[in-house]
Order: structure tokens, then C-alpha cells, then sequence
């Protein structure tokens, strides 16, 4: 055990993280130069994509180091987004070490900082590495100094290296073996292994990826896992060479995969502990949380007979993925459909793609929404996720704020500061964290976040900031319900949850977007958005007044026939709300991203 | 019963508008031509259906003399059982008719003629590319009135540059001279049409959709004292054009010449629309068509629709299964009829057909 050393890497987007990973596999002959692909780790995610997303994954490397001696080093990927920061901690929690990369031209941003305090939190040990070297405009001296400022990590012997070059792998390799403890825990004691990351595979059943700290795990073993208090019977361990390599066992400290029967991903979700039946741990790893969906929203089939095929969809891709979940719903403007809930945006457009790409069923997606707690008249708590659902007279409504770190040069400042500020941000930290970037820290509602933040901030600092939050709890404030009425029927479709003094813009802006977007009719169409029974904001779209065919020369239908046709299809890719055809774009227009 | 189309693909020069398929006359292709037509005509001898209408339609027919009229409507009447009152139509472009012509055609058993006016104002004519201008017209229909009792004017509106009151104008010179049916079409500009290089060019605006619809309004008004029973089509009693109508109500007819279009049985043809094909078709003993398409059932129910609608027949409801929630707001929004079982467009339903024929068959 003590020649296992367990680590990640912590990187920002593009600061390198995947190449160096390929230096990693190439120099210690983990695959041969002509198995290498570039981006090895990366690839295999994207041919994981038949299964999940962009999650954990582990390889194992063997090392010979200076000191003559061999090291097992299990490199456990993170996945690299701020939607998915549990599993990022969990698979930090796997490990005893990480490397901490930042690109020397650029300088810490965001995630890397989020992901740096999870792993102390942890208790890993941090090796920074300062990467892109080889590049002339890089500034090692000054990342250097912003990583001892901003994170409190001492530089001092910080790994200047060049993933691109090959710079400086050796060197951390052998920084892995010598600063990196070896991992704790003993064999002789019950069996106690970490799930970070588990995934279905169509032949043989659940894949648990897990870290072993006590015990051993072998074929045969009667296994339990320990939240949700089912057994089964281990069929398979082994690990990732990146392969898939059955072995004779797992024990303390290693990491490895085990399948055994288990039909769910459900039963094996991330950060619960696999133990054994007959001799189980006294208690389980710590830090398990059952994560919860963040953000909801609705998903019906465009054609109604798509729905059967859409629910077969949403239970296979639940399958994989333990944190998305989805109930059926119905609207009256939309029919039969599902309420579902992911862990963030990007989650929820991973699976929306899904569904379109690989199953080829066209949906319309309403818009999403965080879950409220609502007080009632009577005083009962409701946890609201869905508009319609809103009681009619609440007695105060909460909802959902992040603590949201941001950091961005300084030129860009005053662009922030006023879209934070915008979207009802309570500032709580500024800091220059080197001459020309600043941190900031906003208290943000998490649904302002959902509209159209990160774009937006992207787009007012050309790119340059970076962007990380976490939860925080549930905070009253002043909401209301804004409904849109077609010719007077509310269509609960595309009902939002807004702040009060936001309504008389989002209803201005709504009508208008939907104005634009709803073609003419053979009738007028009137648009209102309304709270309770006040309009609030009015569109008409004026109807149609000439739609013919002049001719139907020497008897020649053909050219009629095609028009015919061409409509025909114009109405199917419509949702008909009452006497109204509505496109698909309308519904995504309340999203509300700015033009 | 059945009808009998004749494309007769030969102008003096194209119109700016126009993208039917025509070429310039020459005496020895025209022979050539005819000889191939007959040939046509022949290899379907044996049709069953009576016939009962014929149309000249081009092109310009009327760059036929009335002896080749003649020849042509004798080998019809070799050929196929002809009724004994048929509706004989000729189009004919007003800048070359005058009495004796009109006389000629007559005589040779045309029946029917349809006036290209298109405008009684020169300018327009001149947008339009006509060879004739408006007084040559007057004199046409004058000239026409003396021999026809059944002729047709047709008009165009929606004419860059055209006004309400030109438009006016127009109709009221017609209504004074009692023509007994006008076509009044919508000009809609065809791609790789000179018109709509002009356009292009900047040279001509087109009409906004506003101005068309107010220029359909008035050709509505204008002709209240004619039965409006088709689309674009308005005639006094007893003077529809009964060989269109048979196109309405999808009655069998049978297409001749290049492009000309045929129904016969379940099928839709279209002849080749290239007339060197086209007789070299007829040279190896052929028919000249180019495409065939079997319709199906669905197909026929639709095309029943589509084209009754265009008619103020209108269609029988009880041989459709609408569903009622859309008939019922058609007819609200008043952009249907229901009477005596049968179902039609109002004036302000037929601007916006091709939309309530959609909703009807769709929804």
C-alpha cells in the first residue's frame, strides 16, 4: 500500500489539464506512443457519452521512481463543471493529493480556486503546477505569487512544465511519489469503499468506480451499500489501465471498479460507501449527500404521439445518470409530458441534446425553473418547482442563493459590478488578487443565474471571466407569477416565477420576444403577460390578410400542391394552444436570452 | 364529360412576367408543330369520355390562323366524341384581333374567345411588356363584341405602379362594354422572369401585400354585379367558363402540346415541356409526356378540396370528416359559408385560401 499514491488533477477549461494527463499515460508507458491518442481521458468521455456525460473516470499508471522503486498511480479525472461540484468532492475525496495546474499566461480563475479549496477541505496535499511554460507571454513568477495570495499554497517549489513540450512530467511524477502520502488504512479491516463515479453498461449492469480505504473486495463477496441497505453478489473487480483489467481482488487504498448485479445507477450513487454484508464497517465514508436536483423544467413531445418514445428516452438516459429525475406532468397547452430535474443548465442542455440527437425525438422545453418554498395561507410549506404550481395567495416565497465567485481583469469590473447588480447581487468580497484581476463574491438568487447570466457575463468581459458558485440556502423575497395569455387563455407553459420589480420589464420583453415569433394568423392574436388578473404588458399580431394562389393555369395543380405541402409541414413543427399555432422558439423565448 | 387543353407555345415576344413555357413563332417550326399536334391527338383516339370543352390556350393562340384552328378542331373531331354543345375557348392577344379575325374564328367553330388585356393603361401595359396598348384593346373588345356573345377578358392587378383608381379605370371601361366574364389574376412574379430582374434591379417596386389586398378589394367591388365564382374568376349568368370549372371540379381533361398538363383516370400528366422533344417524341410514334403521377386516395380528397374551394360551389361537408371546432371558427371569423350542405370561401376567405384550406384539412 504504501507504493499506491491516489490524485487528481484541479485545472481550469483549457489550462492544460487533458494533455498533461497524456504526458502522464505516455512517460510512464502507460500506453504505448501508438496508442496514444491525443487527449486520451477526454476521448474515452466522449465514448462514454453513450453512457454519461462528462464525469470522473481513473486511470492507472505504473511508475518506476528515481528511488528505484515502483509506484501504482491512480490518476482520478474530475468532472469540469461547476453543475457538477459534488462529484468533483467526492472523487477529491478518493484521493490523497492533487495538482493543482494553472496555465501561466492566464493565471487562476474561478473553478480552479473552487476546486482547490474542495480539495483542502479534504485534506489532499496540492502540488501546483504551472503550465504552458514553453509559451513566450507566460509568467511564472507572477501565477506563482497569485497562487500563494489567492489559494495560500506555497510556490516556492511549484513545477514550472509544458504539457504540450513534455517539460517537467518527470518532475511531477516524482513530486506525485514524494509529497503525495500513500494512502491509510488496512486490508484486515471491513470492507470500506468510496462510489465517485458509477455508469450502466448494457451487458453487464451497474460499473461502480470506487476507492477502497479498508478492506479487500473480491467475486463472490456479498456486498452492501450502505444508504440505501441492498446487498449483492460482486461478480467482477478490477481496474483501468485505461482498459478495463479484471484482477484477482481490490484492496485498501487501490482504486478500482466493481460490478456486481446491480441494475440501477440509483442504488450506487456517487459518494455512498460499499461495504461488506456479513462483516459491514462500523460506519460509513463521510460527506455522503443524496444530491437534488437544482433546476426544473418541463419536456414534451412536439408530436403527441412521440410520448411513449420520450418517457422510454428520459428512463434510459436516468439509467446513467442518478442526479437527473423526471415525473410526469400534463399542461394545457403542451398535453402530456414530464417534469424533470437536472443539476444545472448545462446538465439540463446535455440531456435536452440527448433526447434530439440520439433518440431523435423532438421536444419542446419550457422554462426552467428553481424550486421555491412556498408558504400557503394556511401556513403549510410547499416546495414548488414548476410555475403552475403555485398556490394562489402565498403567505412569502423563497428561494434559492448562491455565494458566486467571480474573477475578472480589471478593465472589465464596472461591466460586472453592474450585471451583478442587475440581477439582484449582494456584493460580500472584493479583492485584487494581482495588479489587474479581481475577485469578486456575490450573493446571487440561483434563477438569476439561469437566465442568461453566464452568457452575458461572458460576453461583457470578452471571455475573460471566470465563474464558479455553490449553494447557499433559501432566502425570502418579493416573487411573483407572471403568466402569458394568448387571446386570453393563460398558457401555464410558459408561466414564470419573477422578482416583482422585474415583472414590467420580463412582461414587456416576453410579449414582445413572443410577438416577434408567433407568425401572423388567419385571426389577430393578443399576447398579454399578466400577475393575477392585472396585464401588465400587451402585443397583437395583426392577422393575416392574403394568402392565395392567383392561378391554377391550364389545369397544372402541381404548383398548388407543393404549397399545400410546404404547409403542411410549416404545421407540424407548430404546437396548436387552442385556435393559435405556436412555434417551438416561443416557448423557448421566455427563457429570456438577450439578443 | 371531359375537357380538352391546347398549349400552343408560341409568342411574338415573352412577356416580363411570363414563365410559361413559349418561343418565338416560325412559319416552318408552326408547321412542324401542327403536324406533331395531330399526331398527338391521334395516339389517343379511342378516349371514352365525351368531350366537352376545348381550349386554346398558349403561348398565343391566336398567332394561329383560323384554318389551322380549323384543321386542328376537324382531327379532334376524327378523333373523339365530341358533345353537341361544347364550350370552344381561344385566348387571344388583342393586339392582332380585329372584326375579320374575329369573324375567321367563328366561323372555324371557336365559340369563346378570352381577351389578353391585362390593363387598360399604357403604362402598365409597358411595365407589364405587352405588345398591345389600351386603345388597341378597346378596339379588341369592341371588335369581338360584334361577333361573340361568350368571350372573357382577362386583367392583371398588383402591377408595379398600378393605383386603385387605374385599376378602377380599368374595370369600368370592361363593365361599359358588358364584357361577360373577366379573370382578374393577382400578378405573382416568377423567378428568372425579366419582371423580377427589374425588381431586382430596382428598376420596378413590387406592390406591398397591403396595396394587393386593397386592389383585390377592389376588383370585388368593382365587379358586385358579377357572380365572383371562382378565385380569381367573375361572370355574369350563365357565362362561367365551363372548360376551367372542369379543372374546379377535378373532371378528367386531356392536355396537348408541350408542358400542356392532362388528368385522366387516377393519373395527373404533364407533357415534355421542350418543344424539340416533343416532336421528336411524336416523330419516334410516342405520347410526349414526361411525368405521370398516380394520385392517391388521400391525395384526390385533398386535391377535392383544395380545388372546390376555389369555386363558389364550394365543396359538400357531409363527403369531409373537418373537424367541427375549425369550421365552426372559420365560419366566425367569417372566412366560410355553410348552406345547403355545402361549404365555401367568402370573398375574404378566398384572399386567404390556401390558409383556410390548411386549417381545414390539417387540423
Amino acid at each position: 500500500m504504501k507504493n499506491i499514491r491516489n490524485f487528481s488533477i484541479i485545472a481550469h477549461i483549457d489550462h492544460g489539464k487533458s494533455t498533461l494527463a497524456d504526458r502522464l499515460l505516455e512517460f510512464t508507458g502507460t500506453l504505448t506512443e501508438r496508442e496514444m491518442t491525443e487527449q486520451v481521458l477526454d476521448s474515452m468521455d466522449l465514448e462514454r457519452e453513450r453512457g454519461i456525460t462528462i464525469k470522473a473516470h481513473a486511470v492507472r499508471l505504473i511508475y518506476r521512481a528515481k528511488d528505484g522503486k515502483q509506484y501504482i498511480l491512480n490518476l482520478i479525472d474530475t468532472p469540469g463543471h461547476v453543475d457538477f461540484s459534488y462529484e468533483v468532492s467526492r472523487s477529491l475525496a478518493s484521493c490523497e493529493g492533487a495538482l493543482l495546474v494553472v496555465d501561466a499566461t492566464q493565471g487562476v480563475e474561478a473553478q480552479t480556486l473552487a476546486n482547490a479549496y474542495l480539495a483542502i477541505e479534504n485534506d489532499l496535499e496540492l502540488i501546483p503546477v504551472i503550465n504552458k511554460i514553453d509559451l513566450p507571454q507566460a509568467e511564472p513568477e507572477r501565477v506563482k505569487e497569485q497562487i500563494e495570495e489567492v489559494v495560500g499554497l506555497d510556490c516556492s517549489d511549484a513545477i514550472e512544465a509544458s504539457a504540450k513540450t513534455g517539460q517537467g512530467t518527470e518532475e511531477i511524477l516524482e513530486a506525485i511519489v514524494r509529497k503525495i502520502p500513500p494512502p491509510q488504512g488496512s486490508p484486515e479491516r471491513p470492507l470500506k469503499a468510496l462510489i465517485f463515479d458509477s455508469w450502466f453498461d448494457n451487458y453487464r449492469g451497474v460499473v461502480a468506480l470506487v476507492r477502497l480505504f479498508d478492506g479487500r473486495v473480491a467475486p463472490g463477496q456479498r456486498i452492501l451499500v450502505m444508504s440505501t441497505g441492498k446487498e449483492y453478489e460482486v461478480s467482477e473487480v478490477g481496474v483501468f489501465t485505461p482498459r478495463m483489467l479484471k484482477t484477482e481482488s481490490l484492496q485498501a487504498g487501490e482504486v478500482g471498479y466493481i460490478i456486481a448485479g446491480i441494475k440501477n445507477v440509483r442504488d450506487t450513487k456517487v459518494g455512498d460507501t460499499i461495504t461488506d454484508a456479513e462483516n459491514p464497517a462500523s460506519e460509513p465514508c463521510h460527506g455522503y449527500k443524496e444530491v437534488k436536483p437544482m433546476v426544473f423544467c418541463g419536456f414534451y413531445p412536439v408530436e403527441t404521439a412521440d410520448y411513449e418514445d420520450l418517457k422510454d428516452a428520459l428512463e434510459k438516459l436516468r439509467l446513467n445518470d442518478s442526479s437527473f429525475s423526471f415525473e410526469q406532468e400534463s399542461s394545457s397547452a403542451l398535453g402530456f409530458g414530464f417534469r424533470c430535474g437536472f443539476l444545472g443548465l448545462l446538465h439540463m442542455e446535455i440531456i435536452k441534446e440527448r433526447i434530439e440527437r440520439e433518440f431523435g425525438i423532438n421536444i419542446i422545453t419550457t422554462a426552467p425553473t428553481v424550486v421555491y418554498r412556498v408558504t400557503d395561507e394556511k401556513g403549510e410549506v410547499h416546495l414548488i418547482d414548476n410555475p403552475t404550481k403555485m398556490p394562489k395567495r402565498p403567505l412569502s416565497i423563497e428561494e434559492p442563493f448562491v455565494k458566486a465567485s467571480i474573477f475578472v481583469p480589471q478593465e472589465f469590473i464596472g461591466n460586472v459590478l453592474s450585471l451583478c447588480q442587475e440581477k439582484r447581487g449582494i456584493q460580500k468580497e472584493f479583492n485584487y488578487i494581482s495588479k489587474d484581476r479581481i475577485l469578486v463574491v456575490y450573493e446571487l438568487p440561483l434563477s438569476e443565474i439561469l437566465w442568461d447570466f453566464y452568457d452575458r457575463l461572458k460576453s461583457l468581459t470578452r471571455g475573460y471571466a471566470s465563474l464558479d458558485y455553490e449553494f447557499i440556502g433559501y432566502r425570502p423575497s418579493d416573487l411573483v407569477k407572471l403568466d402569458i395569455l394568448l387571446n386570453g387563455e393563460a398558457v401555464d407553459a410558459l408561466s414564470i416565477i419573477v422578482h416583482r420589480d422585474n415583472a414590467y420589464y420580463r412582461g414587456r420583453e416576453v410579449t414582445e420576444r413572443l410577438r416577434k415569433v408567433i407568425p401572423r394568423q388567419l385571426f389577430e392574436v393578443a399576447i398579454q403577460a399578466a400577475i393575477g388578473s392585472k396585464v401588465i404588458a400587451r402585443e397583437t399580431v395583426k392577422p393575416l390578410r392574403k394568402d392565395v394562389l392567383a392561378k391554377c393555369y391550364g389545369g397544372d395543380v402541381t404548383r398548388k400542391r407543393k404549397l399545400l405541402e410546404k404547409q403542411k409541414e410549416g404545421k407540424k413543427r407548430m404546437k396548436q394552444l387552442g385556435r393559435i399555432e405556436v412555434p417551438q422558439e416561443a416557448f423557448l423565448t421566455v427563457l429570456g436570452v438577450k439578443e | 364529360m371531359s375537357g380538352i387543353y391546347i398549349h400552343i407555345p408560341f409568342c411574338i415576344r415573352k412577356c416580363h412576367y411570363c414563365d410559361f413555357y413559349s418561343i418565338p413563332i416560325e412559319e416552318e417550326l408552326k408547321d412542324h408543330f401542327l403536324s406533331s399536334l395531330k399526331k398527338e391527338i391521334s395516339l389517343y383516339a379511342g378516349y371514352k369520355e365525351e368531350i366537352e370543352t376545348i381550349y386554346f390556350g398558349g403561348g398565343t393562340p391566336s398567332l394561329l390562323s383560323a384554318s389551322e384552328i380549323d384543321r386542328i378542331l376537324q382531327c379532334l373531331i376524327k378523333h373523339f366524341r365530341i358533345s353537341e354543345n361544347p364550350e370552344i375557348t381561344l385566348e387571344a392577344n388583342p393586339g392582332r384581333l380585329d372584326g375579320r379575325v374575329a369573324r375567321e374564328y367563328l366561323k372555324a367553330g371557336i365559340n369563346r374567345l378570352s381577351i389578353g388585356v391585362q390593363s387598360l393603361s399604357d403604362n402598365e401595359l409597358r411595365t407589364l411588356g405587352r405588345i398591345h396598348d389600351s386603345q388597341q384593346a378597346s378596339q379588341a373588345i369592341a371588335c369581338v363584341m360584334e361577333h361573340f356573345e361568350n368571350f372573357s377578358v382577362d386583367i392583371i392587378y398588383g402591377i408595379p405602379g398600378q393605383s386603385v383608381n387605374s385599376l378602377k379605370k380599368t374595370l369600368c371601361i370592361i363593365k361599359d362594354h358588358e364584357v361577360p366574364h373577366v379573370s382578374a389574376y393577382e400578378l405573382t412574379i416568377e423567378e428568372h422572369t425579366v419582371m423580377a430582374e427589374m425588381i431586382r434591379k430596382g428598376f420596378l417596386q413590387q406592390q406591398t401585400e397591403e396595396e394587393k389586398v386593397k386592389l383585390y378589394w377592389t376588383v370585388v367591388e368593382e365587379l358586385k354585379d358579377y357572380t365572383h365564382y371562382e378565385v380569381s374568376n367573375y361572370s355574369k349568368e350563365g357565362f362561367q367558363c365551363r372548360h376551367n370549372m372542369g379543372y374546379w371540379l377535378r373532371r378528367e381533361y386531356l392536355g396537348f402540346g408541350p408542358s400542356a398538363h392532362g388528368l385522366a383516370g387516377d393519373k395527373r400528366y404533364r407533357n415534355l415541356p421542350d418543344i424539340e422533344r416533343y416532336i421528336n417524341a411524336l416523330d419516334e410514334g410516342i405520347r410526349p409526356v414526361e411525368d405521370y403521377q398516380s394520385l392517391s386516395e388521400r391525395q384526390k380528397r385533398e386535391e377535392r378540396v383544395f380545388l372546390g374551394l376555389r369555386t363558389n360551389e364550394g365543396i359538400g361537408i357531409e363527403d369531409y370528416d373537418f373537424n367541427r371546432d375549425t369550421l365552426k371558427a372559420l365560419r366566425d371569423e367569417g372566412l366560410l359559408l355553410i348552406e345547403n350542405g355545402r361549404l365555401r370561401l367568402t370573398d375574404r376567405g378566398m384572399l386567404l385560401s390556401n390558409r383556410v384550406i390548411a386549417e381545414l384539412l390539417w387540423s
